[in-house]
């Protein structure tokens, strides 16, 4: 038993995380219009992130797990990724199992954009990253599906993140490519840990963000973060983002290893990071005290993508339903 | 050591995962079956001297079959497991509902570890085989009236006499004062140093004429905790350990002791736990008296929340043995599981309440009443550190904030 990454995985997310922190720093966001993955693609995909978990036989498979995968998606959520990253990782993974060559060629190689589409209560489908999307891939806990986008309704308005658009649609979100049913591929399962370790790179990055200001921000002649109230608050944060983590690992290890407990680990791993990151980039927004509620400030990016990816396949209370229902070992 | 030393280098190496090894489900195989079979089948008693003599008993049979000192080294006695072991352990003692150690707490995962880290030979061979076999029951005399968090500022005095210290003051919070035959006790032996340097760390024996015990009786009606009253006390001078004035490095080596690997059986505790909760709220009625509670929207949420959080504290505790089987001390990060725990611990005993409503109101003493745990968990976030004192190792020590005024 042993939960911390070995020299080789570090090697492999400090790749992923060079990468990020010079292309695509935070800061970038300040400029966002709904479209930052489209102004980001063609460089995304030699990234090798779309294809991490495939087989080496495939074009651009990288040979590797889903905890590796786990570990390089906190990198992303860190950095705030697209959700369209995502998109392509699982939509590759329906492609893969639906026995499309093809397809996974297209998506791999970044020449087709996945979205992400999330089934709602009324039945109809929430769309997200819609800007310039060619396929979306959506699942529940039984089924993951492949679309091909459906041109008329899914342009898209911008969201309440204004790196990414959304559009709400009231049936399927395009024109049916593969289904593939969760004993062949347990997407729901997968998405979930991958949402969570996002999330947990959120968290921490809000964390960290927090911790760096409550450091040089002086008032009463010394540190902020001198003072108890602040320090308390970052100490929270540090928790909740160790809770997170830890859990992502377990989570990502119970599914690469397809034990009983994993949807139970899944949705434990989702909601667990849903919190973190929720609490950890409101409070950032607090210690930054003014600079928090300015638009320059970079809290307020990490707080409106935790609302984007909490809603993913399922918002809280869908997971907070999956938990209680779920087997345990 | 050297071979400690070897196996973790060797451990880091491994892919995350998991597993264990086929050795360490033997281990367990083993460990399963021998607590099966000797678990005492009748619950423990109120505390007291039923109480005394029932964990007494359970430790003596423990060490006699050498399962004397799960996280003990063998040369003194121990069992001289890794941590993975002691982690195999605590499940399964868990799984086993064995029973809290209670009168040998303080001796195996205070005093004894201490003194294997600090003490002399001698007193090593004087008091390690009786703690192991209980023969030797211990109690922590740390606080103070005064000296609460500010553990530092402690004023109980110990004058030199010759070849004893003469010490008079009181100490407080002490568990077991009543039961116990020895102490950890914490006296100022130099006045006139700054606050932390005057500590000395030293063996009391409970029986020295001039000691008094009072108990306290606590909000969930129990008292194992003492107030400890000295006066005129002689100790001799051969009882301190590691030396006059190094006390405080003393006591602080055990308190990373208890912020170590204390919580390994009580996470698998609360695990149990929060599963007979889910399996209540089935069998009972919601408020509106139609629905079982479980399908209650709000107990429902609260329910499936602190089980994840459950799996959570069960992975953050895997990932602080695999931290701790890479460095020779816990480091601050123990204090994050602490922390979590504890408030978790007191979240679940507030779900049971508002879920068990009026039933609960009715007085009982038992320890396994959700009321009585509910009151008793309170010590959570009290006890070993205040979660404010956590926060402020977390803040300082984890991510480096400046030290509080």
């Amino acid at each position: 038993m042993d939960l911390l990454p070995t020299p080789e995985q570090e090697l492999i997310v400090a790749a992923s995380a060079k990468y990020l922190g010079a292309e695509m720093p935070v800061e970038r966001l300040r400029r966002a219009n709904g479209s930052d993955a489209l102004a980001l693609w063609p460089r995304l995909a030699e990234q090798g992130w779309f294809a991490m978990t495939l087989p080496e036989s495939v074009d651009g498979g990288g040979g590797l797990g889903i905890v590796e995968e786990a570990l390089v998606h906190r990198e992303l959520g860190r950095y705030l990724a697209p959700p369209a990253v995502l998109g392509a990782s699982l939509g590759a993974r329906v492609a893969t199992a639906a026995d499309l060559p093809d397809m996974v060629a297209r998506i791999v190689s970044g020449t087709a954009r996945v979205g992400l589409a999330s089934l709602q209560a009324d039945g109809g489908w929430q769309l997200l990253d819609t800007a310039g999307a060619d396929l979306y891939v959506g699942w529940t806990p039984a089924s993951a599906w492949l679309w091909a986008a459906d041109v008329a309704g899914a342009d898209g308005t911008i969201s309440i993140d204004p790196a990414i658009s959304v559009a709400m649609m009231r049936t399927t979100p395009g024109v049916p490519v593969a289904q593939v049913p969760a004993s062949r591929l347990p997407l729901s399962d997968v998405a979930s840990v991958l949402l969570a370790a996002q999330l947990t790179g959120i968290a921490e990055a809000a964390r960290d963000l927090a911790v760096a200001y409550a450091s040089t921000r002086q008032q009463f002649g010394r540190p902020i973060g001198g003072f108890q109230a602040v320090k308390h608050q970052c100490a929270d944060m540090a928790v909740a983002c160790e809770a997170a983590y830890s859990m992502v690992k377990l989570a990502a290890l119970c599914v690469a290893e397809a034990a009983v407990d994993a949807s139970f680990a899944a949705a434990s791993a989702k909601l667990v990071a849903v919190q973190a990151a929720l609490g950890t980039s409101r409070a950032t927004i607090q210690v930054h005290g003014g600079m928090g509620i300015t638009h320059d400030c970079l809290a307020h990016f990490f707080l409106k993508r935790v609302h984007i990816l909490e809603a993913v396949g399922g918002g809280l209370r869908e997971q907070q339903a999956r938990v209680l229902r779920a087997a345990i070992d | 050591m050297d071979g400690e030393r070897r196996e973790a280098r060797l451990r880091s190496w491994w892919p995350m995962n998991l597993h264990f090894s086929p050795d360490e489900d033997a281990f367990r195989d083993q460990v399963r079956t021998w607590l099966r079979e000797n678990v005492p089948k009748e619950p423990p008693p109120m505390p007291g001297i039923e109480s005394r003599a029932y964990d007494v008993e359970w430790q003596r049979r423990q060490f006699d079959a050498g399962w004397g000192g799960i996280s003990w080294p063998r040369e003194y006695g121990g069992c001289g497991f890794s941590l993975t072991q002691q982690l195999i352990w605590h499940e399964e003692y868990a799984r086993a509902d064995g029973p809290f150690m209670g009168v040998n707490f303080v001796g195996l995962s205070h005093a004894g570890p201490t003194l294997i880290l600090r003490g002399s030979e001698e007193q090593k061979r004087f008091h390690l085989p009786k703690i192991l076999r209980a023969d030797e029951i211990w109690c922590q005399g740390f606080s103070e009236p005064g000296a609460g968090s500010d553990l530092a500022s402690l004023r109980t005095r110990a004058d030199i006499d010759g070849d004893h210290l003469v010490v008079n003051g009181q100490k407080i919070w002490t568990s077991y004062a009543d039961t116990a035959q020895s102490q950890e006790l914490l006296v100022r032996t130099d006045a006139a140093a700054v606050k932390h340097k005057g500590i000395s760390w030293v063996i009391c024996d409970m029986a020295s004429p001039g000691i008094t015990v009072r108990p306290i009786k606590s909000i969930s009606g129990g008292a194992h905790f003492c107030e400890v009253f000295y006066d005129d006390v002689r100790i001799p001078i051969s009882n301190v350990v590691g030396g006059l004035n190094n006390g405080w490095s003393i006591a602080m080596s055990t308190l990373a002791f208890e912020r170590g690997t204390a919580f390994m059986a009580e996470q698998v505790m609360l695990a149990r736990r929060i599963e007979r909760l889910i399996g209540l709220a089935g069998d009972i009625k919601a408020p509106d008296g139609r629905r079982p509670a479980i399908l209650d929207d709000e107990f429902a949420r609260r329910l499936a929340t602190v089980r994840a959080e459950c799996a959570a504290l069960r992975a953050m505790t895997l990932a602080s043995v695999s931290r701790n089987a890479r460095q020779e001390l816990p480091g601050p990060e123990g204090s994050m599981v602490r922390l979590y725990f504890a408030l978790l611990v007191q979240r679940v005993g507030a779900l049971a309440m508002d879920m068990l409503g009026a039933p609960a109101l009715a007085y009982d003493p038992q320890p396994h009443a959700w009321s009585h745990q509910y009151f008793y968990e309170f010590a959570q976030t009290i006890g070993g550190g205040t979660s404010e004192i956590q926060r402020n190792i977390i803040g300082e020590r984890v991510l480096g904030l400046p030290k509080s005024a």
